[in-house]
């Protein structure tokens, strides 16, 4: 009985001690976990950087982990000779990855809009084909349209307008025919982004609009796009994302084109391990290149490809993690 | 709450104003225009594609022998299918590989409620973890190629370091190639997910946490009966885009292993576009294809139909 009494202080400090030791022991774990995990998640992509600008010579070297006894950038004048020339190709497919996306951001906005907005007949039958385009695997339907492709000829009009039917593979416009069409890289699933923003917007915007007379394309235009902006960016840099890294539609469509995604493939396919060493060797003096010489300059060439996006993600990451969340793509 | 819902619907159907009828019918035709590129090329690239890959599946034809060279098999490559090894041995790969969709799931799960409610700098972390997503599957296979290097890439040095005197040849094992595919497709499927599960705990009321907690409901607890029930919707949302996703994992092997080593990294699609576009068989990829629908569109639904059980909305 005396006992407890004398204790009836302690208990509350000991609790008060025993929460923050638990706080303590709990946000150390937490904070390791989240550190350890995102380290290990950002490694592969960290590790590039010391093993490109080591002495082409030194590579394989096991003393070498982090810092490069010998500072050089021959790997990454390799690369450049090898594979971006005097930067013409990088500029093009940029420009090529904005192109296409502005076009797929337009085209899933209207039709997501549509989807999300518009109560008309036989919506769920175009839902259902949406669907289905993204759940099957492009790659089982290649045969088919590479087939359609190679003799484009819909209905024979192009037999009926003379001329026969029209190869459209490798013409540098069928890339943008296809993303006119709603079928670019992942384009069904940025129209279900698009719809599931629209759906989700307030419907008192809109019929503010109508009620000031703007007809249906203004309401669209003045109202629908500009406040769709989170979706917007989010589909824009996704889709400049992914086509500027697509070797798929590219190297299928138009493999002669200029893309840097396919030019990265095919220079350092393993057929070419022998003749790049050999560039590199005689190039800049490296007798004792090994096949490491030839893994770095492929990183330094893929660090080099990566730039853009890494400097795109450097200055909207924010907003695009922010924007991905408002989307709301789930609901 | 029902009673006033069909109520306040019945009023709009009973009478809906002259003007508003009107321009529902002009906006159902600007509705179809403005769906109508989409549904041109969903024709075109999608359904009459499948059409033909069904008809395709019935005959035996060469890609180079032209349209004179085709023959009518019926059933026969369905049943060539069945005693393929190789095929078999793909739709297996294909069914372990479903399991790296629960696991990166789980990891974004935790990592998400971590990050949102126990951890500063959420910003940064967030950040960081969407990095994969955003940067290129072909660039990122070189980085994991020389990572996973079976002598001196830095994996298996460190194993090494640690005592392991026999460490595996990871994409070059066949018994460890497609663990490590799977890997490498967990560490970059993470960033999305755990962006879409950070939206999801906004959308949980904190009220409800701070009821549990005063009826004593502890950490794990709150966690498994408040955060996972709640963020189902998100579940949903992420399984069945992640088990689609599965079966359409290509560019990473195309990258890496290219069905190898002896076919233990070999998935339906990877198989089905190495017989039509290296051994030129089209009537048997089509079949392969027709296989592959099937599956795809079984597990779709299927997960449409299992929703109800566990999803709330």
């Amino acid at each position: 009985m005396l006992q407890s009494e004398t204790r009836t202080k302690n208990p509350v400090q000991a609790y008060r001690l025993k929460k923050a030791i638990r706080g303590i022991v709990i946000g150390y774990f937490f904070y390791s976990l989240v550190i350890g995990l995102g380290f290990a998640i950002l490694y592969p992509l960290i590790k590039l950087i010391p093993f490109v600008f080591n002495n082409l010579e030194d590579l394989g070297n096991p003393d070498v982990i982090w810092v490069p006894i010998e500072l050089s950038v021959d790997s990454f004048r390799a690369a450049m000779r090898l594979v971006f020339g005097n930067g013409l190709p990088l500029l093009q497919s940029v420009a090529y990855g904005a192109a296409i996306a502005l076009i797929q951001i337009f085209m899933s906005a209207i039709a997501g809009y549509s989807l999300g907005r518009i109560g008309f007949w036989g919506r769920n039958a175009v839902m259902g084909l949406v669907i289905l385009s993204f759940v099957v695997p492009p790659q089982s339907l290649l045969i088919s349209q590479y087939l359609s492709f190679k003799n484009f000829d819909v209905l024979g009009i192009a037999s009926a307008l003379g001329g026969g039917p029209i190869d459209l593979i490798n013409q540098p416009y069928t890339l943008y025919a296809i993303a006119l069409l709603g079928f670019g890289v992942k384009q069904s699933m940025f129209v279900f982004i698009f719809r599931q923003f629209f759906k989700g917007m307030p419907a008192e915007l809109e019929e503010a609009a109508y009620i000031d007379g703007c007809g249906f394309y203004r309401t669209f235009f003045k109202i629908g796009l500009p406040n769709a902006l989170p979706a917007i960016m989010t589909v824009g840099i996704l889709a400049f994302v992914w086509n500027y890294g697509d070797t798929y539609y590219t190297g299928y469509f138009h493999p002669d084109g200029p893309y840097l995604s396919i030019k990265l493939a095919t220079t350092f396919a393993p057929a070419n391990v022998n003749n790049i060493l050999y560039a590199v060797r005689t190039w800049y003096d490296v007798p004792g290149a090994t096949t490491f010489a030839f893994d770095a300059v492929k990183q330094a060439a893929a660090l080099i490809f990566l730039l853009p996006l890494l400097i795109l993600y450097f200055f909207a990451q924010r907003r695009i993690v922010e924007n991905l969340e408002q989307s709301g793509i789930v609901g | 709450m029902k009673a006033t819902t069909t109520g306040g619907a019945a009023v709009e159907a009973a009478a809906p104003p002259s003007k508003a009828r009107r321009r529902s019918r002009g906006e159902e035709l600007w509705g179809w225009l403005f769906v109508s590129p989409m549904l041109l090329g969903v024709t075109v690239l999608v359904l009459l594609p499948i059409v033909a890959t069904f008809v395709l599946s019935l005959a035996d034809w060469n890609f180079v022998q032209g349209w004179d060279g085709i023959k009518w098999i019926g059933l026969d490559n369905f049943d060539k299918l069945l005693r393929d090894d190789l095929f078999l041995r793909s739709v297996r790969n294909n069914v372990i590989f479903l399991l790296a969709v629960p696991v990166y799931m789980a990891i974004s799960m935790i990592l998400a409620v971590v990050i949102d409610r126990h951890v500063y700098m959420k910003g940064f972390f967030k950040v960081a973890y969407f990095m994969p997503y955003i940067s290129n599957i072909v660039a990122v296979a070189v980085v994991w190629q020389v990572l996973f290097h079976p002598s001196n890439g830095p994996v298996n040095q460190m194993l090494r370091a640690l005592g392991v005197s026999q460490p595996p040849g990871w994409l070059a094992d066949p018994n460890y190639a497609l663990p490590s595919i799977m890997l490498i497709v967990v560490w970059t499927s993470i960033g999305f997910n755990l962006i879409l599960y950070m939206a999801g705990l906004q959308s949980i009321p904190r009220d409800l946490y701070e009821a549990a907690e005063i009826d004593g409901a502890s950490g794990w607890v709150r966690f498994a009966r408040i955060t996972v029930p709640l963020l189902s919707p998100t579940s949903f949302f992420l399984l069945v885009t992640g088990v689609i996703s599965t079966f359409k994992v290509f560019d990473i092997i195309a990258v890496t292993t290219q069905g190898g080593p002896i076919g233990s990294t070999s998935m339906m699609v990877w198989y089905l576009y190495d017989t039509a576009f290296v051994n030129l068989k089209v009537g048997y990829a089509s079949s392969i294809a027709v296989v592959l629908f099937a599956f795809v569109l079984l597990i779709t639904l299927g997960q449409w139909a299992a929703q109800k059980k566990w999803v709330n909305y």
